[in-house]
């Protein structure tokens, strides 16, 4: 038995030493050149992850940009539109209130007309009856001069009291004249005002509704 | 497209505004006669009076449009194109091709400042009848106190 160790250590000791030779010796030499790739490969990696993030924050500004641009476009577009609008909008309420100035005015004429007509007709009784008086007096009181005096008197009194309320009605006629027509230029520029507020109003409300279209819901 | 509930509201509504002007007449409102009767023999001003009723009762027509939550663009449109020809149908000095009137916010602010500003002319007649109304009372009072000065002077004589 021991002959038998003996001879066997004699073949296993030169084989051990030869597949030491064999295989020990590759294997460190492949560790160490895996453990060289992995440091490359690590290297690498590192190389493309701050690449690839320096890649998709740009990626991220252009998209921010080409967002920012299609606001701009949108929102420049609705303006032009909208300016458009104002112009049209705004000659159309000029126009319509042009056309309410010049039917106040018709009808301050009218009223001025309808008045004057009134006062005519009233001032012709007043003259008629004056004419008949003096007629009267003429005819009643022929041979009393007193009297006649008395009454003509009378009658010219009246004409000049009708002479002096004529007068107050033409002057207080044209303090109503002046006074409406200062009510309808007011018209004009309390309307002009309200074209200005109307005006703002909508185009303020449409521009925010077009930034919030293309802003999407939030 | 209107929505069949929009319109069923908005056909109420209108129904009720003409129901409203039917009822003061029928219902003879002394807000409408009391002009009525004391214009009566001056047209210009009764015109005017008319005219502010028919503003006061279009605008009725935005106010409640105004209160009208649902609006839909072309129930909107649909009303407003009402409104515009029943402005232009009922009231003088309106340009009928405008399309301001189709417009709520606008119409109603133009058509409350027409009527201030009639009526301000009808303020206007008002006082000036008052002293028309003076001055033929003088006219009057000089005439009756013309005959007793005849009627005493011929006792005189």
């Amino acid at each position: 038995m021991a002959i038998i160790a003996a001879i066997a250590s004699i073949f296993v000791k030169p084989l051990a030493s030869l597949a030491g030779l064999l295989f020990d010796e590759p294997r460190e030499a492949f560790a160490h050149k895996r453990e060289k790739d992995m440091q490359k490969h690590e290297a690498e990696l590192e190389v493309y992850k701050k690449t690839e993030v320096e890649r998709i924050l740009a990626e991220i500004d252009e998209a921010k940009k080409d967002r920012d641009l299609e606001r701009m476009k949108v929102f420049s577009e609705a303006v032009m539109k909208y300016k458009n609008e104002y112009a049209k909008l705004n000659m159309e309420m000029i126009s319509a209130i042009s056309n309410m100035q010049l039917d106040l005015r018709e009808r301050t004429q009218e009223y001025v007309h309808s008045q004057t007509l009134k006062y005519i007709e009233l001032q012709n009784t007043v003259l008629n009856q004056a004419t008949n008086d003096f007629k009267k007096i003429e005819n009643m009181f022929k041979k009393n001069d007193r009297a006649k005096d008395v009454l003509e008197r009378s009658v010219e009194k009246r004409l000049v009291g009708l002479l002096e309320t004529t007068e107050t009605f033409i002057r207080d006629l044209s303090s109503d004249v002046i006074r409406l027509n200062k009510c309808s230029d007011e018209f004009i520029f309390n309307g002009s005002k309200t074209i200005d507020e109307v005006l703002r109003g909508r185009i303020s409300t449409i521009q925010y509704n077009d930034v919030k279209q293309i802003d999407g819901p939030k | 497209m209107i929505l069949k509930s929009e319109l069923e509201e908005l056909l109420s509504n209108l129904r009720k505004a003409r129901s409203i002007l039917v009822e003061e007449f029928v219902s003879e409102n002394p807000d409408i006669f009391t002009a009525m009767f004391k214009y009566d023999n001056d047209n210009v001003v009764m015109n005017m009076y008319i005219d502010c009723y028919f503003i006061t009762w279009l605008n009725y027509h935005l106010e409640v449009f105004s209160c009208f939550n649902a609006k839909s663009v072309s129930c909107r449109n649909w009303f407003l194109s009402c409104m515009s020809d029943l402005i232009s149908k009922y009231l003088k000095g309106v340009n009928t091709d405008s399309h301001v009137y189709k417009r709520s916010e606008f119409a109603y602010t133009l058509l409350e400042k027409k009527k201030a500003a009639i009526m301000h002319i009808i303020k206007c007649s008002d006082s000036n009848k008052l002293k028309y109304n003076k001055l033929v009372y003088a006219v009057e009072k000089d005439k009756k106190l013309f005959e007793r000065e005849i009627a005493k002077l011929k006792e005189e004589a």
